[in-house]
């Protein structure tokens, strides 16, 4: 039930269909079993003289409530299952806001796959529970309710006997379903053993090739393939019965209406015409009484769906603006300043960054270098605050960064990641990507800014040599980059944005020499007005820095200028070094 | 708009073709068909047969006031009614089966026909799509066994059957209740084109939703960086509201059909009881028989219904089908020949005669390459990244085929060679250590009934695997969790080395890891290395300084071609590239921060 509460706001804003879906239903059900008593009048006056006219009044009578039933039973349709896809609506969309603001850590705990499965399948079943299971509760309880009423009207010791039945079905469908319930999850369970025993011995092709292991690969499969066999005997043997236990059921009442009935038309106590709206009556039990079942499961599945999505949904994002948090004041000259940061990812972790202090003054550029692993990329997140920081250790223009609203710190940054993400859009939105309705580009001729910043980022020409150029769409309904396009792309896309600060995550790492130094170049002109920090593993793209810093297990080894730094022979003067004997290496 | 063209092409009717290999699948069930067949034939008969015999109670004891033989008939009512209950139970028990096993025939067919496919094809499909072939698509094939071809009969059956005894009661009556009948198979007609389509409509939607959302969380931090949410969210937001959009179009359909049909059967019961009565009336009739119609109708309705769902079914089935056909139809890219050759001797020397190989063959990774290596040599393979090393491994093992050159094994092109003789011979240690999900034990014997219990614990002794074994909760007998995750990556590597060494290969081929290991465990690697190398014909692709020394022999590689070969001694008086190699590995493990 604690589903359904969870799931009240979204329920409440289609409350209208809701109400109007189940007045809907009640006039459905009334016209339903006026049916029946349209074919009683008409049997009955067979008895005496026939009457043509009044025959023709009784079927017409038949044809005009299944229309007017008909009617109702569209609108109940229409009503809602419509609301039900409405709620589904919304409450994707509210998954999708909510995983925009969660950080990289939520994302590293809750695998694509599962966030995807939460979604799809799970708000598929949470559907399924607010459109047909609620149109079916209402239906059951209410043609349930009519139909009662009207074989007690017909004859109340009949009735009372045929029903006789009706709770026999009812514990029948609750257990049944209760098994079949137990029994598939168990298939579920092994349905992952054998999906895990696929995926393990493809993942590890290379190996069984290489033992020989394919027999034994087959043996354990064929294993675990026969259980779920067997297991699903299980679930069958089972659920065959369902439904024709329930037609068993169904006949035992009309069993007893048979013989009580035909007693009480022998005996004169009701009408041949009531004998047959009886039998019709029943007939119509036979479909509330199954869907019980069968709502009970889709309200089973739904709440546990609602439950997995409202565990997403109830996970606060790590960083959100604090209260009082606001913008930055003078965005044109920043000073970025930390101080005593330390930094480990969760509780338990070692520690990522230690004691790191840094001032980079605006308008110059800082090259950040080290071994993998140093946690320069951690450093650089933390500036946009991608992870939860402390206070009063990372300042921007002299705030704490927690204190600046984070749509204006990110404002201030064109950052290039090392792995830049490209969309499957074309090439000329994804360098445009800053751009949105709210903040539409500055310069009127977006074209030509495009144009511009793919030059600075030497990516123009091979764009141009595209058919439809700018219009090139990329990803799965279009091309495909190379590691050394996607990082083009990114710088674009991040000198498109005129940011205040500039940030090159190991951005050329995929560039040939050549076309680094074409970019470094123009990048020159660029680091002339703004704060540039640069992380790199090769010497030329950090060697003009004003400051460099050296990174090794999350320490500052080391800082100055290029010359400084060599001469001191320490761990930069070691990193030339391997630079130049690689460099060597590659050119024989 | 293209993709929905596309989506619509694929989602073919079952041609006769594929039928055919489909049935085949269920030939050897014939017995369950046949079966499920005879208790269908039965259950139509007792089914048709219930409201017979209560047309009988009213026009005989009933009519007549004779409670007696009413009695007789109740108890034949119930009688038919529990045969009706068998065989509708054990038809569906039957045809449930039936797709039980013919999932389990696809299975092990399909994981067979995974396990005959070489290197290439899984270098080029992703895990996960294959998987989905043995999962999904096999379970969409359940459902046309279970619920399509065999109860489509079903349908078929009742509603012939009902049609033929309607007829045997009244034909005049039946003509006229039948004129609602062109409108049900016209309103079935247009219905199911109708939902069809929107099904269609609503799988393209649904991928676009899968897409996006995929897309979006993958490249999250990019969204976020660049401020992209509010637009990525509208944009999300849009291709949502056409996914709803599609289904309630479907929706209406679906509400306007089933109404629809509920009229016409209404139709159908106001003639039978205008015409009916009017026959009551005029003596030509009985009562019983009205209520016979009246029951049959509401029989014959669903069915009719049903009928146009099925083919939704099939439609599915189809495409799934399709892909897994065409899966076991492929053909192993690299195969054994006819007759292919065993080794039935030790392996005594490995020569590769001026080898060229390339994984596209216009740009080839391994040019030229000739080498030998004798009975209990240790061979080096050194080089600069994307120098070819690993090929080497993938050509040895014959993952791939060479494009020029051979390689020999005892002076036999592998070519010759059965493949599985030939790896029977040799083991391959990869530089990313596979777990598998199994116990300790397991992951070193993989269910080799030749290794037992002492050969398992003496390997991990000699490679020093045994320390951290034993201190793992169950020792030998704990289960690792998938890919090894509960392992440090120095423990799978020591793991896999007791692996080997339990196989104890003629040959031993080792792609050594580069990952980053702490200088205890790094101890630990290099002697257990020599263990496994010592008087073992070995090839090495190495990495660390240490291996490369004790080598007898060392081979340089540059872009795919030998550029120096002979002992590390003389490799480096020679000052050549394996002495900057040496130089820049020195200093690589410098950087990477050995501070002693």
């Amino acid at each position: 039930m604690k589903a359904l509460r969870d799931l009240k706001p979204y329920l409440k804003a289609y409350r209208r269909k809701y109400i109007l879906g189940a007045g809907a239903v009640l006039f459905a059900a009334f016209f339903m079993v006026l049916k029946p008593r349209f074919v009683e009048r008409a049997i009955d006056s067979i008895e005496g003289e026939v009457d043509l006219s009044f025959l023709a009044l009784c079927a017409a009578g038949i044809v005009a409530a299944a229309l007017a039933r008909g009617v109702f039973l569209f609108l109940t349709r229409r009503f809602m299952i419509f609301a039900s896809r409405s709620v589904e609506n919304d409450l994707r969309d509210h998954i999708f806001e909510h995983l925009q603001k969660q950080t990289p850590g939520f994302f590293h705990e809750n695998p694509t796959g599962d966030l995807m499965a939460r979604a799809t399948n799970d708000l598929a079943a949470v559907r399924l529970m607010v459109g047909p299971g609620i149109m079916y509760s209402v239906n059951t309880l209410v043609s349930g309710t009519f139909v009662l009423v009207n074989l007690f009207l017909i004859e109340s010791t009949l009735a009372l006997v045929t029903l006789a039945f009706l709770p026999v079905m009812a514990f029948a469908v609750y257990r049944f379903g209760r098994a079949i319930h137990w029994r598939f999850e168990k298939i579920q369970d092994q349905f992952g053993v054998v999906t895990a025993r696929a995926q393990e011995n493809l993942a590890g092709v290379r190996i069984i090739r290489s033992y020989v292991r394919e027999k034994e690969e087959r043996r354990l499969f064929g294993e675990a393939n026969a259980e779920y066999v067997r297991l699903n005997r299980n679930y069958v043997l089972i659920e065959s019965a369902f439904r024709p236990a329930i037609m068993l059921v169904v006949g035992l009442g009309f069993l007893l209406m048979l013989y009580m009935g035909g007693r009480f038309v022998i005996i004169d106590r009701i009408t041949k015409g009531e004998f047959l709206a009886f039998a019709i009556y029943l007939t119509m039990l036979v479909w509330p009484a199954i869907s019980i079942g069968w709502v009970t499961g889709l309200f089973q599945r739904g709440s546990a769906s609602m439950k997995r999505i409202q565990r997403i949904l109830d996970r606060a994002p790590l960083v959100s603006d604090q209260s009082g948090a606001r913008a930055v004041d003078d965005a044109s000259r920043l000073p970025i300043e930390i101080r005593d940061l330390n930094f480990r990812y969760s509780a338990e972790g070692p520690l990522v960054l230690k004691e790191i202090n840094l001032k980079i003054e605006p308008a110059t550029t800082t090259a950040i270098v080290g071994p993998t692993g140093a946690g320069k990329t951690t450093l650089l997140n933390l500036l946009v605050h991608l992870f939860p920081v402390e206070r009063d250790r990372i300042f921007v223009g002299g705030r704490d960064i927690n204190d600046i609203s984070i749509e204006s710190l990110r404002q201030l940054f064109g950052f290039v990641p090392q792995e830049m993400f490209l969309f499957s859009d074309t090439i000329g939105n994804n360098i445009a990507f800053s751009f949105t309705d709210d903040a539409p580009p500055p310069d009127s001729d977006l074209d030509a800014a495009i144009k511009a910043s793919a030059a600075a980022a030497a990516f123009d020409g091979e764009v141009d040599s595209l058919p439809d150029r700018y219009d090139t769409m990329l990803g799965e309904r279009g091309i495909n980059l190379s590691g050394g396009q996607k990082q083009r792309c990114g710088i674009a896309r991040a000198l498109l944005k005129d940011p205040v600060i500039f940030v090159l995550d190991d951005a050329l790492s995929a560039v040939d020499t050549e076309t680094e130094d074409r970019i470094l170049n123009n990048l020159k002109e660029v680091a002339r007005q703004r704060t540039v920090i640069i992380v790199s593993h090769r010497v030329s793209a950090v060697r003009h820095a004003d400051q460099i810093v050296v990174l090794r297990d999350g320490v500052i080894e080391e800082r100055g200028r290029h010359d400084g730094l060599i001469e001191a022979g320490g761990l930069y003067a070691d990193m030339v070094d391997q630079q130049r004997l690689k460099s060597e290496i590659e050119v024989i | 708009m293209a993709a929905m063209e596309k989506d619509t092409v694929t989602a073919r009717q079952l041609d006769i073709k594929l039928f055919w290999r489909l049935f085949q699948f269920g030939l050897p069930h014939l017995h369950l068909i046949v079966i499920a067949f005879g208790l269908i034939m039965v259950g139509t008969a007792t089914t048709l047969a219930l409201p017979w015999i209560i047309q009988r109670a009213i026009d005989g004891p009933i009519a007549a006031k004779d409670l007696g033989a009413l009695h007789t008939m109740v108890l034949f009512y119930l009688g038919v009614m529990v045969v009706d209950f068998l065989a509708l139970y054990l038809q569906a028990f039957c045809t449930g089966m039936l797709g039980q096993r013919v999932m389990y025939d696809l299975r092990n067919r399909i994981f067979e026909k995974m396990q005959d496919l070489s290197i290439p094809w899984f270098d080029r499909n992703p895990v996960g799509r294959i998987v989905t072939r043995i999962t999904s698509d096999v379970e969409n094939l359940n459902q046309l066994f279970t619920q399509g071809i065999v109860l489509i009969f079903k349908d078929i059956f009742l509603i012939v059957g009902i049609l033929v005894v309607m007829v045997a009661y009244n034909t005049t009556l039946s003509l006229w209740t039948f004129t609602v009948l062109p409108f049900l198979v016209v309103a079935t007609f247009i219905f199911r084109n109708r939902v069809r389509n929107g099904f269609d409509a609503i799988r393209v939607h649904l991928a676009r939703i899968n897409s996006s959302l995929q897309e979006n969380i993958t490249g999250m931090k990019t969204v976020q960086l660049f401020l992209r949410e509010a637009k990525n969210a509208r944009i999300f937001g849009r291709i949502n509201r056409d996914h709803t959009t599609a289904h309630e179009r479907t929706i209406f359909y679906f509400a306007l059909f089933f109404p629809i049909v509920d009229i016409l059967s209404a139709g159908a019961l106001a003639l039978v009881i205008f015409k009916g009565g009017a026959a009551i009336g005029a003596g030509t009739l009985t009562f019983g028989v009205v209520f016979a119609f009246v029951r049959y109708l509401e029989m014959f309705f669903r069915p009719v219904a049903d009928l146009a769902e099925k083919y939704n079914i099939f439609q599915s089935a189809v495409a799934s089908s399709e892909r897994i056909f065409k899966l076991l139809d492929r053909k192993p890219d690299v195969g054994d020949r006819d007759g292919a050759l065993t080794i039935d001797e030790p392996i005594e020397d490995v020569a590769f005669e001026n080898v060229t190989f390339g994984y596209d063959p216009d740009e080839p990774v391994i040019e030229d390459l000739s080498f030998h290596v004798a009975r209990g040599e240790t061979v080096a393979l050194v080089g600069h990244t994307g120098a070819g090393k690993s090929t080497v491994i993938n050509l040895l093992s014959r993952f791939y085929d060479v494009q020029k050159g051979r390689i020999l094994v005892n002076g036999v092109d592998v070519k010759e060679l059965a493949q599985q003789s030939l790896r029977s011979r040799l083991v391959i240690v990869l530089q990313d250590p596979f777990i598998f999900s199994r116990s300790v034990e397991e992951n070193i014997r993989l269910g080799e009934e030749t290794i037992d219990s002492d050969r398992v614990r003496s390997a991990a002794r000699l490679v020093k695997a045994d320390r951290f074994i034993t201190n793992l909760p169950d020792g030998y007998d704990t289960q690792l969790v998938e890919r090894g995750e509960n392992l440090s990556t120095g423990q799978k590597q020591l793991l896999s080395f007791a692996r080997a060494m339990a196989f104890d290969p003629d040959l031993l081929i080792l792609d050594e890891a580069t990952a980053n290991i702490d200088t205890a465990t790094e101890a630990l690697i290099q002697s257990a290395i020599s263990e496994l190398t010592r008087k073992r014909t070995s090839i090495v692709i190495a990495h660390r300084l240490s291996t490369i020394q004790n080598a007898d022999k060392i081979i340089v590689l540059h872009h795919g071609r030998k550029v120096e070969e002979g002992d590390h001694a003389a490799l480096l008086a020679r000052r050549g590239l394996y002495h900057r190699l040496y130089e820049l590995q020195y200093k690589e493990e410098m950087i990477r921060g050995k501070r002693n």
